[in-house]
Formats: structure tokens, sequence, C-alpha cells
């Protein structure tokens, strides 16, 4: 470990769990975020009572429609009677929240610490989309009647015309993530689809298709995050959490760089420092980044430096992505694929990376073997990013 | 920067909105699917058993929130209990002063954790006490549709 700064503890992951991810589950958000919890903790061996602390990390309330969501959750993630804190950063969430339950192990305030996240998006109608019609400006913004696909469509085109992007090539990341789904069993909209019928789908708000995103979702993710000397006692492949990063961009999404995340690339340089890793592309073994949209793939690949700039749609194209490539990305399906519960999917994400490095992963354990992994998302008015680098033990 | 103060909003540019989704469709989930059905069907309050943590929860839930446990073993009580608490009511959501005050209480049930917020009526509310033993006046049969309001209310034994 390469820590260039004083903790009193090192944390690892030593436990994950995973609800289905599918619209309108018949499950209470706390009932989701209680089988995610529940699954978590036995599989590391653990009780509730070993318990010290919680972190909850769910997004906006108005999916779920029940204000002080972080509150109403707290009971199915293991809460009650305990020191318990929500944290929010939109779609960053589910990667924030393990950063959160890092601090807590990492400050030394607390040895055993249960990160949960949950969304059910299904409540909101006509549709969650909804929801996103009031993160604008009220006056200058909103009067024009924007939502999330129009945002993403503006962005993904500033990105195909700064580096001369082809369609297809863009679609090959749906293709890979919805096949890499099939062999998930929580996930949604696993698929074997081609570049054609992404091409051939319905056109939602040019040049976004159908098949570009991903779908609406209810679902839960847990982890189990421990100190040092509890991890040596409890397990021997522990998963150390060796870098965190997380970063905002300028609130005026107006005003920045729509062809590049540099949201992702100030966090990832954070997490990076904390990690001791120097070349990225050739330390990471195996990635998951947040891939709402099929172009977000390749977007954060070159945010977190994994690709130049530009270039993450040619090592898509040459299959340097895919699980039996050098550099596999998503090997769960993404939340193309698996689906996308806002803040459970970014921590899907880290379970997925927890799976990988312990060889836990079963269908999807990338050919390659894998010591470093990253989880990446991304958030807020589409300007936060958060990253999470692990090491297997 | 101005920090001069405008009482009168009528005097600035303004723009009107409103930050709600157009609705959202709640369900109840597998404990309170049961809870509902029991009502509905045997007018009855279903609570759920922890064996591990010895308690009952009312409404029921699908887990133990002290030890994790997964809840099965679900109890049919009989519709009645004691008042926890009670406060009266004088004035509605717009201060307007109400016909008849109304009686809120939690109603808790012997040896359940919970209870139920709900209206006590047939008393008066100089006449009601903490302590009171209380039941639920049900609807009809064929007219409970499956939610709180088959309870119509709670009087005195």
């Amino acid at each position: 470990m390469k820590m260039n700064i004083n903790l009193k503890n090192r944390v690892a992951i030593v436990g994950a769990g995973l609800t289905l991810f599918r619209r309108r589950l018949k499950e209470t958000p706390k009932e989701l975020a209680w089988a995610a919890a529940k699954m978590a903790l036995e599989s590391a061996g653990l009780e509730l009572s070993d318990v010290d602390a919680v972190v909850i990390g769910t997004a906006p309330d108005a999916f779920d429609g029940i204000h002080m969501k972080g509150e109403y959750l707290a009971d199915g993630s293991g809460g009650t009677g305990k020191p318990v804190m929500r944290v929010y950063v939109g779609g960053g969430t589910g990667v924030f929240t393990p950063i959160a339950g890092w601090w807590h192990v990492a400050s030394g305030l607390f040895d055993v610490v249960l990160a949960v996240a949950e969304e059910k998006m299904s409540p909101a109608m006509p549709h969650p989309q909804s929801v996103f019609a009031h993160i604008w400006d009220p006056i200058i913004e909103r009067p024009i009647g924007p939502n999330l696909i129009w945002i993403f469509a503006l962005e993904m085109h500033r990105y195909m015309y700064k580096y001369n992007i082809k369609k297809e090539d863009i679609a090959r990341v749906s293709v890979k993530n919805k096949r890499n789904a099939l062999d998930h069993p929580a996930a949604q909209l696993g698929a074997k689809i081609t570049v054609e019928d992404v091409l051939n789908s319905e056109m939602l708000v040019y040049p976004v298709q159908r098949l570009d995103i991903s779908p609406v979702s209810d679902g839960a993710a847990a982890v189990v995050m421990v100190s040092e000397h509890i991890a040596r006692r409890i397990t021997d492949s522990p998963v150390w959490v060796e870098g965190v990063g997380w970063s905002l961009d300028t609130v005026h999404w107006t005003g920045r760089d729509l062809a590049y995340p540099k949201y992702v690339e100030c966090a990832a340089r954070m997490a990076y420092k904390m990690a001791g890793i120097t070349n990225p592309a050739r330390e990471i073994d195996v990635a998951e980044v947040y891939d709402p949209f099929d172009y977000k793939e390749l977007h954060h690949m070159e945010g977190l430096m994994l690709a130049r700039k530009g270039e993450a749609p040619i090592l898509t194209r040459e299959g340097i992505t895919e699980r039996d490539g050098d550099l596999p990305i998503n090997p769960s399906g993404g939340l193309l694929g698996v689906g996308n519960p806002i803040a459970a999917a970014g921590m899907m994400k880290v379970t997925e990376i927890y799976w990988q490095l312990r060889g836990e992963a079963g269908k999807r354990q990338v050919k390659k073997p894998v010591y470093t992994g990253l989880a990446q998302a991304w958030g807020d008015l589409m300007q936060v990013g958060t990253v999470i680098v692990l090491r297997a033990g | 920067m101005s920090w001069d103060k405008s009482g009168d909003p009528r005097i600035l540019r303004r723009w009107f909105g409103d930050m709600e989704v157009k609705k959202h469709i709640y369900t109840m989930g597998i404990a309170g699917e049961i809870f509902m059905k029991n009502l509905k069907d045997k007018g009855v309050i279903t609570g759920s058993r922890c064996d591990e943590c010895e308690v009952i929860f009312v409404p029921p839930r699908s887990f133990c929130e002290y030890c994790f446990s997964e809840l099965t073993v679900y109890e049919e009580l009989e519709p009645k209990g004691y008042i926890e608490t009670f406060t009266i009511v004088y004035e509605d959501y717009h201060g307007e002063r109400l016909e008849k005050p109304l009686i809120i209480a939690l109603i808790a049930l012997p040896n359940a954790v919970g209870g139920i917020i709900h209206y006590i009526r047939e008393v008066e509310p100089e006449d009601v006490y903490i302590d009171m033993e209380v039941e639920a006046v049900l609807k009809p049969r064929d007219e409970r549709a499956g939610n709180l309001s088959d309870i119509l209310y709670f009087k005195p034994t």
C-alpha cells in the first residue's frame, strides 16, 4: 500500500450483496435494502450486532417518493440504534457510499461498517424522467423543457464531433454490455444484440437511440467494510480499498468541456495518487465504469485515463474491453445490461470488482488474472465523479 | 450585490414553477400485502413475529430490524388495543376551526412493537385518556378495499 496520507486503519471489503434489478419489484425500498444488506453480512460471516455504523446511499427522494429516504431506509439497512448517515451525490452516490464507508473505518472511528445503496425508480409517474425535469435552472433552462436524454444527446453529439467517432463504434458498447449481462443473475436487460440492432432501434433524441440507454430499475446493493485487524481475522481474501477519489466540475454544465469528463479525471487522479498508481492503463486490470448510456463508458474510460482522448472507441472495436481482452470494462454487463437503479447501480459496480478480485465472478470472471480493479460513477448535475480503487489481498 | 429589501414580489420579474412528479404509485411490499389482505378478508390486524428477539411487529414487517432475521410467521390479532398516546385537533391545515374536534391516537396492541395511528370516535375529547381500551370499527366486509380506511375509527370498548 502506498498511502500518501495518514490513516488510522487500512480498510477492506469482506462481503457483498445484491438484489435482482427489475422494474416494479414487489418489495418496498426498505425490504430491498434489507435483502442486499443481509446477503452482504452473511457473505462476510458477520451478524448485524457486529456492525458499528451504517452508511446509506440513495439518490433523489422523488424516485421512491419518500422524503428523508435515508431515514426511511435505515431499518432495512441495519441502522437501528447505530450511527447512521446518508450520502447523496446524484448518480455518483453508488460509488460514493463505499467511499463514505471507507472514511468511517479509515478514520479509526469504526471497525465494521455496512454500506447500503438502494433505489426504487418505478413509483414515479408517469416516468422517473419527470424527476429530472427539476434539476435545471428554473428560469433560463426549464422553459425549454429539457430532460436528461436531451442533455446526454447534446454531450454525446459533441463527443462524436470532436473526436470523429462513428455511431457504430459507440453501439459496440451496448452490444458488449448487454451480452455480458446474460451471465449476471441479477440482470434486467441481458441480451444478444448486434450493432445493427442498436443502429436500427427507435431514434429518441438524436443521436440517442433506444438501445443506447439503460433501463428504469428497482434494486439494492451492499458491502461490508472493515478495518485490517478484523479483515485478517475473518477472511483469507480481503479486498483492500487502495484509493478513493471524488470531484465536482463546474455546476454550469454549459461551461464544461462536454467532449471530455474532467470531473472523472480529477476524481481518478485523487484515487490513483492514494493507491500509488502512475500508469492506470497498465496498472488497472479490470474496471467497472459508469455506463447509463453507451457513449458514457467510452467517455469515462478516457476520463479515467484508461484510454487516450477519443481512443476508447478504438479499444472497444479491437475487443480489448471484452471479458477476455487486455482491459475488461464492465464485465458485469454494466448499467446497460444489469440495470440502473441509480445508487444501487453504482454499488453494483463495486460488488462486481469485489467478486472479480476474489475470483468469485463465476461465468463473468475475466480471463486474465486480476489484482487491481476500479469502479466509477458519475452524477449530480452530470458533473460529479466518484472513483474507488480496489486490490486483491 | 444589492441588499435592498423588496417586500413585494410583484415588483420583481418572476417565474412560477413546481418541483413535483405528477404522482407516485406506492406498493405495500411483502409484509404489507399480507396486512392489507387480512384486514380486507378477515377484519383482523396482522403482526409478524421475531422468535429471536421475542417481539411482534404491528403492522407486520418482513425482516427484524434488531437482528436482521427474515420474518415469515404472521399472527392475526383482534383489532383492539389501548391508547398509547393521543392528541386533539382543533384547527385544519388552513387554520379554520373544526366543527368537531378530531381525536387522533396511537393505538398499541398488547405485547406488540408499533401500533396503528387512527381516529378515536364515539367518545368526547374530555373523556379520552391514555391506556383507554379501544376497538376498531370496520367497514362492512363487502365495502372493504384493503387499505387503512377499511378501519373507520377506533372506539372505547
